[in-house]
């Protein structure tokens, strides 16, 4: 397989605190593995001792510990197993390191807390993983949580996961509800690998593949904000790094939470060519979406300007005032000030 | 994208055992009702999330059979820091006596704390209910229906009460996203019940919260703020 153009990050919200480990992105040969993981501050919000020391929790120390496996794992293959085994390892993979975990620094008891709010070592993964079969491409989409992977090709972005969380939420629904999380992995409870396998790709497809957290998609007001952050960073961008610094910059802005994003190109010949593919998104109803925001976020920009003009022509009018005041005071009150009173 | 400056409402109801056998108790329980809040707000602010809005409501109780017109002291929900005084003044009153033997009108409180009247506002929210109790409870309906202060609409059972925990649909008064309930009481009747069984809740299994150790503090808050 031609190595695709790939990049991936991690953004902190509070540095030496985040719970996003740093993704994973693995290329060889025959295929490629992007991954995420989210660290769940509230679920694992208990401080532990690790080998990251003893002030980190265990959403911190969870999502390191099992990416560091996984991606170990990953590196020892040498063809990807097919998805039904490739759940079974990454089963296998992150209980043994769960285990490995609480032998060598055994739990402390929960004192006296009773809660099913409260897990261990709790965190969220989605993986992609593509591989070449003949002249078409396999994307298989793995997830536990609400992490997300994504398809962006020029028919526009594509959610190629489904969130593990209570009720029937839309993407767009869950934006506003942040419904509960029903399903992720942790240390003390069973778990569930979700597997979707993406219908092939023929080889000459141009196409990108993305693992997120939700830090980088779950604070923009749509799905479709989230299209256009990608779209909009990639088209002021000339350079790889480039489109990943606007990323992160974008995601940073918007962001209350760490994020972390992997991301690889497939079928490109270079930067240039995702640009000029991907820059503008063929959807018909993104476009008339983009151009209502576009239009609303203008008026916003207007009315904010027109705010602040205000506020200084009202701090001008009481400078005015209290200018003027002191010479015409001095006339104003004359028939009252000359004489005493009587 | 106008997205960041996301607004995060919290509303906090404390029900406080102002009963007899609180004793000395409870003025632990009130320095940490006072200090629940800013606390929440600090540990908020660390992980990069200001409050826009924080209202509070005290709900100090006692046995509803028993105590008839000092069985409850509702403050209502006060704004955050405008009416931080009144706040504090309300809790720095509250004074142990009354309840006569165990159980007391912990249930009937739930419910009012349940019944509360949530914000909705703001783009997160978290409405958070603690509990303080040296006690077990009766059971709704048991003891002081007849006393005015008994809450009008208050649930004829347990099952009832989990009902307007538990159920966002029909007869829920929660929002199944933002609802956190903190226990500290006894492994007594029904608070055993609840913090075994209700979702979204914490229940620290010593009388009124003694003894807790600030790792179990930490991991509470850190429960509550972190997954706003």
């Amino acid at each position: 397989m031609r190595q695709p153009l790939s990049i991936s990050d991690m953004q902190e919200k509070k540095i030496g605190l985040g719970e996003d480990s740093d993704p994973i992105s693995v290329c060889f040969e025959s295929f490629v593995a992007l991954g995420v993981l989210d660290g769940m501050g509230g679920a694992g919000g208990a401080e532990c001792i690790s080998d990251f020391g003893d002030s980190h929790t265990k959403a911190y120390v969870g999502s390191r510990i099992i990416r560091d496996a996984i991606e170990k794992q990953i590196k020892q293959l040498n063809e990807l197993p097919n998805p039904k085994d490739l759940v079974d390892l990454l089963n296998c993979t992150i209980l043994t390191r769960y285990q490995e975990e609480k032998e060598k620094y055994p739990p402390k008891s929960k004192g006296g807390l009773r809660s099913s709010l409260i897990k261990e070592y709790p965190t969220t993964l989605a993986m992609a993983f593509v591989s070449l079969s003949g002249d078409h491409y396999n994307i298989d989409s793995f997830w536990a949580g609400d992490s997300r992977n994504f398809i962006w090709d020029m028919n526009g972005l594509f959610q190629i996961s489904l969130d593990d969380i209570r009720g029937k939420l839309d993407p767009l629904q869950n934006l506003h509800e942040d419904a509960p999380m029903t399903n992720c992995l942790q240390a003390d409870a069973p778990f569930r690998i979700n597997h979707k396998r993406i219908d092939s790709k023929p080889i000459v497809d141009k196409f990108i593949v993305l693992s997120a957290t939700d830090g980088c998609f779950g604070y923009y007001p749509s799905p479709m904000d989230f299209e256009k952050i990608l779209s909009d960073s990639l088209k002021y961008s000339n350079s790889l790094n480039e489109w990943k610094e606007r990323l992160n910059e974008a995601f940073a802005y918007v962001t209350a939470d760490d994020f972390s994003f992997s991301l690889a190109a497939f079928g490109f010949k270079d930067f240039k060519d995702i640009k000029k593919l991907l820059s503008r998104s063929k959807k018909g109803s993104f476009a008339s979406y983009i151009y209502h925001r576009n239009e609303y976020e203008s008026k916003v920009r207007k009315k904010q300007t027109l705010e602040r003009e205000l506020k200084d022509l009202a701090f001008e009018l009481e400078d005015e005032i209290k200018s003027l005041w002191s010479t015409y005071k001095e006339t104003y009150l004359k028939y009252m000030t000359t004489d005493e009173e009587g | 994208m106008a997205a960041q400056g996301l607004k995060y409402n919290v509303d906090i109801v404390m029900c406080i055992d102002c009963t007899g056998s609180m004793g000395d108790l409870l003025n632990t329980v009130k320095t940490n009702a006072l200090k629940f809040y800013p606390d929440l707000k600090d540990r908020c602010e660390a992980k990069g999330k200001e409050i826009s809005e924080l209202r509070i409501r005290a709900i100090g109780f006692r046995d509803l059979g028993y105590d008839k017109e000092n069985a409850i002291i509702d403050s209502g929900f006060l704004s955050i820091p405008e009416q931080e005084e009144e706040f504090k003044s309300l809790i720095n009153s509250l004074v142990p006596f009354g309840g006569g033997p165990e159980p007391e009108s912990g249930l009937e409180t739930l419910s009012m704390a349940i019944n509360s009247d949530w914000t909705k506002g703001g783009d997160k929210r978290r409405h958070v209910i603690v509990v303080w109790s040296d006690a077990s409870t009766h059971a709704l309906g048991e003891c002081g229906k007849d006393n005015p202060l008994y809450p009008n609409e208050a649930p004829a059972n347990l099952d009832e009460l989990t009902d307007w925990w538990e159920d966002e649909q029909s007869a829920g008064k929660m929002n199944a996203n933002a609802k956190r309930l903190v226990i500290f009481a006894p492994d007594a009747s029904a608070w055993s019940e609840i913090g075994n069984s209700w979702t979204n809740t914490i229940h620290h299994t010593a009388k009124a919260g003694a003894g807790l150790e600030d790792v179990d503090y930490n991991t509470i808050l850190a429960t509550i703020v972190n997954s706003i």
